[in-house]
């Protein structure tokens, strides 16, 4: 460090500038936690700073207005403002700063509250500590430049990866507000998981079991709505092979029945859905015997039944089961042979499945084994106390084994709420499986740079708010995790709200903060193309010599080309070195007291 | 082109997005709060779960984007009184209340509540800390505006005090401006009123109003605010002791039906969980005790905060139902629950109860003015519960939020970004969507 900090001695009092320091006292709830005016005396001597003043909400509209005229008045070369985490407030305080006419990139941002103010007891020392922050900010300052941001078009159109309800959801959204659409589906029809569904909850239409007549089911004319309108191309059997391209222009190789199928894009939704828990992973509860079955198997069953009107009958003889056993969290909540995260839907469907067995076989005995019931749909309470009107058993309580005797399978498990252990025998037992992230999805968007969860779904960019994505990229649906359809479908709805957003703005601006490159000294070893995750930087010949060359489109500003550049002739704007390392040293050597 | 109007009423989470969503659109939007400010219920909130973000510097941006967005009217300490027409084309009368304090003028500087000489509970602190009869309900109220609140005010009792008005120098205090009415046309209007914390003081069982160290997780909230009514200290009410023992007792009213909430209200198991999380990050010797239904940790994230919760922050949770008594002696509740069909007590410093959450007073009323359904609990209905759950049954009227049923913020912002996509569509086919 030391050795990188004396390379840069002469750079951070190498021009005259005219810096401005604004500090917030974030509505006086500060003022009593670290020293004001020590710390505006402080920030005076610094080099460069011509005036410090003290605000009470920069962050406000007030506040905004106030430094938009000292900007117009003072032509600052940059400005300093303590305050906040910038994280959250730069580009609100920011605001007001370019309103004034000063180039975004002059501006910068101490976090005196957060990282300071807030967390300290101690005055003095929290003080020092802000002044230490604020020397970093204003020695960055006094070797800030202005920058321009790269222009973006948006290529009117948009992918959808998945049929499903979200990806159907999420075309017709976009088709609607008048763009061009693509819909990839894997399979060979529309309809998703969906279409495995005797009944959805709320409302109980069936999930497509109706799909020829059915003048109640809601999700045939999704269907064909999709396949009817003018602005969506469905691609079914198809799969995407590749994906090129950064913001606003995505190229798009698609694998169809036809044949490749080249075609660039302006945005993309991931809707391709989950994967169901396979149970063969788990010994204990026996999928290997034929009377243990799946919710997905039952749902095929019930269908059956109500299509063709064949008997709902256990596997291995035939006959119609005198008693039923629903193990919940299959997979699920089980750190440690499935998946730590609840399943969100399971609770709902088994306790359908069952009062569906209930209504046909009133003499069957139900029985639903489970940690916590769980149900955050309005209605759901209701649904649960009419089941347990209609006899299906409720207990609580982890099944440890499932296996065969005689023809039956015996359950070992406990009642938690008795406080006793059961063995239970079985004619047929359910298995409410999970559901996980798809191998598919999580390859694609590890194409795509995305980040993922703990739970291996897909992350939000910030799961508080919208999930806006930086690249054009959204996801619907149970792709970012399990959700029931009606949530899959407003999630949906909310991502094709941002992507037609980003449509209707045309164009985009991508920040300045970028990797350049000093031609003079770049040798063209080719370090900073191999580094490159995103494929930004690559080696081409100009003038006869090897040289490295930067899309500013695609660089994601992570600084790993400039850190691994044997000449230092590739840096990022905006956080160079001549920026970075005086802040450093600012820091550590700052003289605070006097 | 004549920008399409749209009328949001609420002024919280849900009906700040989708004012944002529309305004972005190009189109004004009219947003109506009937508290002072805007921000809602998480603006109270102290963190928000499952990533323990502050829950007001996530919102204080957002507000004041809405503020300073040039297509959005905020109109604070406003109803909506009439509403006249049809999808495309409603008329709809606002009753602009009489804050007593010109908006335009007022910086929010506080040199009249310094003043002030009268102190009631303040309601954005659940009661918890005092206010001024002129007041800004928290410090980051949008806008930063005072109100003068006449019920409290001493001027509007006895007819002279008028101490503010001397503070005032730039005279934006206004005693004689009455309330006023002002006429919208919208083409379409977003209902996103939120709800009320239920009072749980009718229910004997858990001693809430009684037993001075039993609260509501809402006056938690603020309490371990650190802009709250006790700087973030946690204090029993007895002695002003902090707890090292914190019961939290779930389904407070909710999945009872005895009460009249069989609804679950979706957000307890996660904000207690929270609760417990903060109350240990405060103090390393903190214990806190669960007593719960089921665990409904179901989201994104969720489960695994709940295990988190136990093996980190060390919370227990006790799978019971359970009421409260208290040591006469100490103060301190005591905790009745069963384990196994087993009788137990656990006495604790504190108690914290998770009380069901219920749509705000007044909800019936506005359904019956907009001609909306809305269902036995008071929740408005969706005409198409699976496909467009932001649809009520009136063309042009959308809902969102924790009015519309119990749910989180993440989900009231994605409910709401699908109202104000609705209600787009609606005008840019002139209703034929």
């Amino acid at each position: 460090m030391l050795r990188l900090l004396k390379g840069c001695a002469d750079l951070d009092q190498k021009r005259n500038k005219r810096i401005g320091v604004y500090i917030c006292s974030c509505y006086d709830t500060i003022t009593d936690r670290i020293d004001f005016d020590d710390i505006m005396k402080f920030v005076a001597t610094l080099t460069g700073v011509k005036i410090v003043k003290k605000h009470d909400s920069l962050c406000s509209v007030s506040g905004q207005k106030f430094l938009a005229n000292e900007c117009k008045t003072e032509n600052f070369d940059a400005l300093v403002v303590a305050a906040c985490t910038p994280k959250i407030y730069e580009s609100t305080i920011g605001g007001g700063v370019v309103e004034g006419g000063l180039n975004k990139y002059q501006y910068e941002q101490a976090n005196i509250r957060e990282q300071c103010a807030w967390i300290h007891e101690d005055k003095d020392e929290a003080t020092h500590k802000a002044k230490r922050i604020i020397a970093g900010s204003v020695a960055r300052a006094n070797n800030l430049e202005a920058l321009e941001d790269t222009k973006v078009d948006i290529i009117p159109s948009a992918l959808v990866i998945g049929g499903g309800v979200a990806g159907m959801q999420a075309a017709l959204d976009i088709a609607n507000a008048g763009y061009q659409v693509y819909l990839v589906e894997k399979t060979e029809k529309l309809g998703g998981r969906a279409y495995e569904l005797s009944m959805t909850f709320p409302t109980h239409n069936c999930g497509i079991c109706c799909i020829q007549s059915c003048k109640n089911c809601v999700l045939t004319p999704k269907i064909e709505d999709v396949n009817q309108h003018d602005n969506i191309e469905v691609l079914l059997s198809s799969e995407v092979t590749e994906i090129t391209g950064g913001l606003g222009k995505r190229h798009v190789k698609i694998n169809t029945p036809e044949g490749e199928k080249k075609i660039d894009v302006g945005t993309i939704i991931i809707a391709t859905g989950s994967k169901i828990f396979d149970p063969s992973k788990l010994g204990e509860y026996g999928y290997e015997n034929n009377n243990v079955i799946t919710t997905i198997e039952l749902e095929k069953m019930i269908m059956a039944q109500r299509d063709r009107g064949e008997k709902l009958h256990r596997p291995s003889d035939g006959k119609i089961p005198k008693t039923v056993n629903f193990i919940q969290c299959v997979g699920s909540r089980d750190a440690n042979k499935g998946n730590p995260h609840c399943s969100l839907v399971c609770c709902t469907y088994a306790i359908g499945q069952a009062m569906e067995i209930k209504k046909r076989y009133p003499g069957t005995e139900v029985y639903i084994h489970y940690m916590d019931l769980r149900g955050p749909y309005r209605g759901f309470e209701e649904f649960y106390e009419e089941a347990k009107a209609a006899g299906v058993n409720f207990v609580r309580g982890r099944v440890g084994e499932a296996f065969e005797k005689d023809g039956k399978v015996i359950l070992r498990c406990e009642d938690v709420d008795a406080g006793t252990p059961l063995e239970i025998e079985s004619d047929l037992v359910v298995l409410s499986v999970g559901q996980e992230a798809r191998e598919e999805t999580t390859k694609l968007a590890e194409t795509l740079h995305l980040q993922f969860d703990i739970d291996g779904f897909i992350k939000y960019m910030n799961p508080m708010l919208t999930p806006e994505e930086r690249r054009g990229i959204f996801i619907a649906g149970c792709a970012q995790g399990p959700k029931g359809i009606r949530y899959s479908i407003e999630d949906a709805r909310l991502s094709a709200t941002n992507a037609i957003k980003l449509l209707q703005k045309g164009s985009t601006y991508i920040g300045g903060g970028v990797a350049v490159v000093d031609e003079e000294k770049c040798v063209g070893c080719g370090k900073c193309a191999e580094n490159c995750e995103f494929n930004a930087a690559q080696i081409i010949v100009k003038d006869g010599k090897k040289v490295s060359l930067v899309d500013p489109v695609l660089c994601q500003g992570d600084g790993k080309c400039s850190a691994g550049c044997c000449n230092k002739a590739i840096s990022i704007r905006h956080f160079k070195r001549e920026q970075i390392l005086p802040m450093i040293k600012a820091i550590l050597e700052c003289e605070v007291e006097g | 082109m004549e920008k399409e109007n749209v009328l949001v009423i609420g002024g919280g989470i849900a009906g700040i997005q989708a004012s944002l969503d529309l305004a972005d659109k190009g189109m004004q939007v009219y947003l109506v709060e009937k508290e002072p400010s805007i921000g809602g219920r998480m603006a109270q909130l102290d963190k928000t779960f499952p990533t323990n973000d502050c829950s007001i510097c996530i919102l204080a941006p957002k507000m004041a984007d809405c503020h300073g967005h040039s297509n959005i009217n905020v109109m604070t300490y406003s109803v909506v009184k009439d509403v006249a027409g049809k999808a495309g084309n409603y008329e709809v009368t606002v009753l602009r209340m009489a804050r007593h304090v010109n908006e335009d003028k007022c910086t929010g500087c506080g040199d009249c509540n310094a003043k002030c000489p009268v102190k009631v509970p303040n309601e954005f602190d659940m009661g918890l800390g005092m206010r001024k009869a002129i007041y800004l309900p928290f410090l980051q109220a949008v806008p930063r505006v005072m109100t003068i609140d006449e019920e409290n005010c001493i001027y509007y009792k006895k007819g002279k005090c008028k101490l503010c008005e001397k503070q005032c120098e730039i005279g934006a205090i206004e005693f004689d401006k009455g309330s006023e009415e002002v006429k919208l046309k919208v083409a379409a209007i977003i209902v996103a009123t939120g709800y009320d914390v239920w009072d749980p003081s009718s229910a004997k069982e858990y001693g809430y109003g009684k037993i001075q160290n039993v609260f509501t997780a809402m006056e938690f909230e603020r309490m371990i605010n650190a802009a709250g009514p006790t700087g973030g200290h946690i204090q029993r009410r007895s002695d002003g002791e902090r707890p090292k023992k914190i019961g939290f007792i779930q389904c407070v009213g909710s999945r009872n039906p005895q009460l009249d909430h069989p609804y679950c209200c979706s957000v307890c198991c996660m904000h207690s969980t929270k609760e417990a999380i903060l109350a240990r990050e405060h103090h390393d010797d903190m214990e806190s005790f669960i007593f719960y239904k089921d665990m409904r940790t179901f989201g994104k994230g969720f489960n695994e905060y709940m295990e988190r919760g136990k093996s980190e922050y060390g919370i227990t949770y006790v799978n019971s139902d359970a009421t409260v008594d208290e040591n006469p002696d100490n103060h301190n509740p005591i905790v009745v629950y069963d384990v196994a069909g087993k009788q137990e007590k656990r006495e604790v410093d504190m108690v914290v109860l998770a009380t069901t959450l219920i749509p705000r007073k007044g909800a019936r009323d506005l359904a019956k003015l907009l001609d909306i359904g809305i269902d036995e609990f008071g929740f408005y209905e969706s005409a198409d519960k699976l496909f467009n759950p932001v649809d009520t049954k009136r063309p042009g009227i959308f809902v969102a939020g924790y009015c519309h049923e119990p749910m989180d913020i993440p989900e009231a912002v994605a409910q709401a970004s699908g109202a104000a996509a609705r209600a787009a569509e609606l005008i840019s086919t002139k209703g034929e969507s």
